[in-house]
């Protein structure tokens, strides 16, 4: 289907095997285990940071116990897509009554829900009344950042694997495999560039790899950051200088920006000030205070009902650090 | 209660001719009752208290025999509720129809305007699916409909606007209940009366029988010596109460007086707080007062507790005032909130984006939040610097041309805007 003639590099050089894939060693052979008897397979947590490969393994799989037509036994859920455990419960449902029919051909169906973690902790206790009532027919693969965000009693009913970061010099080599079947001559000062914006979120890395081919047939860090001030992750530092220079108007208005035009979610933002604060031009103990005051917002953030607020909270507290420091 | 006790009952039309006031109103709403058929839009009544809007639906039932359903849309919150009590008689007939020579059912909403708190998630959404599946007439009551949340709602309406009932039609109504109840009262009195109660029918008949539970010759003196009605204030009153309250537990009486639900003053405070609070060390802290308000929404929100309710707003008012050191004059404070008119301004955008974002999210096995933040933007760069590879994306995506100009320009076309 459409992956043979995929035009975005993300899904163009996705592995379709286990074997294709390059990491995670010790989980791709405990999951060949279970491809002797999938039967025996228990239903699957993944976890680890964004970009490493978590959805990739899920869908080889599937694509090794289901065969061919892995697509018409997979049901893909984004748990932070769905509208409420309702619709994700209906999804389900419907899924299972349509795999009913089909059974002969594969020892069940599979269900990858990601970004799972992002469910309330209500949400995951029906979800676990979901997979017991679906056990018979189906398996789960829950894909998550946070292990810790999944309630005990999913975690205890999952076979749970930690997706590790992506170590740089498995970045770079992925990148310059790309870079050469694609014809795109990727220097050192290229390469450095998009790992320093991506760190070892491959999906990003590729992305930026791609964006900035379509510059110039040479990626180097010029062209990186070009593409990168173009994508928007300038926006953040330069709220953030706006802020610690006082103007927290100016500041609010850019965050504003950020969430309803971008689009970006309120912890979303907050991570990507929180890494902007180590790039800025600061003694290194004043970075760490900032980034303990990032934290506390982040965790009420979470805690809270109104991201606006506490972002905006957040922005105060740097104005008032800002005029401190300079005075 | 027995109704024959209160006026406001006793005396509460029983027939459109009855109502006072408001002529294009009753004319606009009669007009659509009679024409309704199943797929015309239901109707939406809006003004200020008191002035007969719901009296009207009722009295028009009673003319018109039909069967009136009245649900208090604030009462009874839930999609689930409202579909089970209203939807199950906007789709079928009632028995009683047959039987009693009714023209059919009639169905009321009050106070719609209240129903987009927290708890009614999907409550509009309900509300609009009733309309648009609903056999029988519908009618809408609200105050005040400028909030943006109303505005799917209002799509679907007639909307028909109620006004203050005028002066000199409310005297005649208190001299004929003077009458009527065998009370005499000078000219000048219920003059002040009136005026008192800004062209709203139900407190004028409110205030004239407490007079006359105690004198039934009503005089000026009768009247002033009324407690002043507990005036709602706005919203911009109660921010400056707010901001500039002194002592700062004074802050916490702007809660009583103005009608807003709890957290959009809590927003509307965030908003206007940078404008009004100059200096960097007022503003810091008293966000961090914002900040802690917003935590204990967050605990109610995540416990049902009511419980913690006060400490969230004691932080919105009394740790907002109790924050500022230095002295301010009062400035130009700005409602609905400034996100909620962004918002509602690129809609159309957000739209858009959702749905390119929704196309990345099935090719690319992402959420369309990560295809927010890890493709949208490398699209954008890649869709205005090189329009060959975009082209080649754009066909394995399905983007439509729109929002092929969207990546490129960054706008949308107004064009295609519905």
């Amino acid at each position: 289907m459409s992956e043979e003639s995929a035009v975005m590099w993300v899904e163009k050089y996705r592995p379709k095997t286990l074997d294709e894939v390059v990491n995670h060693k010790q989980i791709i052979e405990s999951l060949k285990g279970f491809l002797k008897n999938p039967l025996t397979m228990p239903h699957l947590l993944f976890a680890g940071p964004p970009g490493n490969g978590k959805t990739t393994v899920a869908l080889c799989l599937a694509r090794h116990l289901l065969g061919e037509n892995w697509r018409n036994y997979t049901l893909e859920l984004n748990a932070s897509d769905e509208r409420g455990i309702q619709m994700v419960r209906e999804r389900i449902k419907n899924f299972t009554r349509h795999l009913m029919g089909s059974m002969a051909n594969v020892p069940y169906g599979l269900v990858i829900l990601d970004e799972s973690d992002q469910m309330t902790a209500e949400a995951q206790t029906a979800l676990r009344r979901i997979m017991e009532a679906n056990s018979r027919t189906s398996r789960f693969i829950l894909i998550c950042n946070y292990s810790g965000k999944i309630i005990e009693p999913i975690q205890s009913r999952c076979a749970i694997f930690r997706f590790s970061p992506l170590k740089r010099e498995d970045v770079i080599g992925y990148l310059h495999r790309i870079a050469k079947n694609e014809g795109v001559n990727l220097t050192d000062s290229g390469a450095e560039a998009i790992i320093e914006q991506c760190g070892g979120d491959l999906r990003r890395a590729i992305n930026t790899l791609q964006a900035a081919s379509t510059i110039s047939k040479t990626v180097d860090k010029k062209v990186v950051l070009q593409v990168v001030g173009r994508a928007g992750a300038e926006e953040v530092r330069s709220l953030l200088e706006k802020a610690l220079k006082g103007d927290f108007l100016k500041a609010r208005e850019m965050l504003y920006e950020l969430m309803v035009t971008y689009g970006l979610s309120g912890s979303d933002i907050i991570r990507q000030i929180h890494r902007e604060i180590f790039n800025l031009n600061l003694p290194q103990k004043t970075q760490i205070e900032l980034a303990n005051l990032i934290g506390e917002y982040d965790f009420r953030l979470v805690e809270g009902a109104n991201e606006d607020i506490q972002l905006s909270a957040l922005l105060a507290q740097l104005t008032r650090f800002g005029l401190q420091k300079s005075s | 209660m027995s109704t024959s006790l209160m006026w406001t009952e006793k005396y509460r039309p029983q027939t459109v001719g009855e109502i006072i006031g408001n002529d294009e109103a009753k004319k606009s709403f009669i007009s659509w009752l009679k024409t309704w058929k199943p797929g015309v839009k239901a109707a939406l009544l809006y003004g200020p208290p008191g002035v007969g809007k719901t009296t009207l639906v009722q009295a028009a039932a009673k003319t018109f025999s039909y069967d009136l359903i009245e649900m208090n849309a604030s009462d009874t919150r839930t999609a689930e509720k409202i579909m089970r009590v209203a939807g199950h008689a906007a789709s079928e007939d009632s028995l009683l129809t047959h039987f009693s020579g009714s023209r059919g059912t009639l169905i009321l909403l009050d106070e719609v305007d209240g129903i987009y708190g927290r708890e009614d998630q999907g409550g509009i959404g309900a509300i609009l699916r009733l309309i648009r599946e609903s056999k029988v007439p519908i009618v809408l009551v609200a105050n005040d409909i400028s909030d943006v949340r109303l505005r799917d709602l209002k799509n679907e309406c007639l909307l028909i606007p109620f006004h203050h009932v005028r002066p000199p039609l409310l005297l005649a109504l208190l001299k004929e209940l003077c009458r009527r109840e065998g009370l005499e009262a000078e000219d000048e009195a219920l003059k002040i009366l009136v005026n008192r109660c800004e062209g709203d029918v139900r407190s004028a008949i409110n205030d004239l029988q407490s007079i006359a539970e105690r004198t039934k010759h009503i005089k000026v003196e009768d009247v002033e010596r009324l407690l002043p009605r507990d005036k709602q204030i706005t919203v911009q009153e109660a921010l400056k109460k707010i901001f500039l309250a002194d002592p700062p537990s004074e802050a916490r009486k702007a809660l009583a007086e103005v009608n807003i639900d709890f957290e959009l003053l809590h927003q509307a405070i965030h908003d206007n707080l940078p404008y009004q609070y100059k200096d960097p060390e007022d503003l810091a802290s008293a966000y961090d007062a914002l900040s802690r308000a917003d935590l204990y929404f967050g605990r109610i929100k995540r416990t049902k507790d009511w419980g913690f309710l006060s400490y969230a707003l004691e932080q919105m008012t009394v740790g907002v005032a109790a924050s500022r050191k230095k002295s301010y004059y009062p400035v130009g404070y700005r409602f609905p909130p400034s996100k909620l008119i962004l918002l509602s301004k690129s809609k159309a955008e957000r739209e858009l984006k959702d749905k390119i974002c929704s196309l990345i999210a099935e090719k690319c096995h992402v959420s369309r939040r990560r295809a927010t933040m890890d493709f949208l933007p490398f699209l954008k760069a890649i869709f205005s610097s090189n329009l060959e590879e975009a082209k080649k994306i754009a066909s394995w995506l399905n983007l439509t041309d729109e929002m092929v100009d969207y990546l490129s320009s960054g706008k949308v076309s107004k064009a295609k805007k519905r």
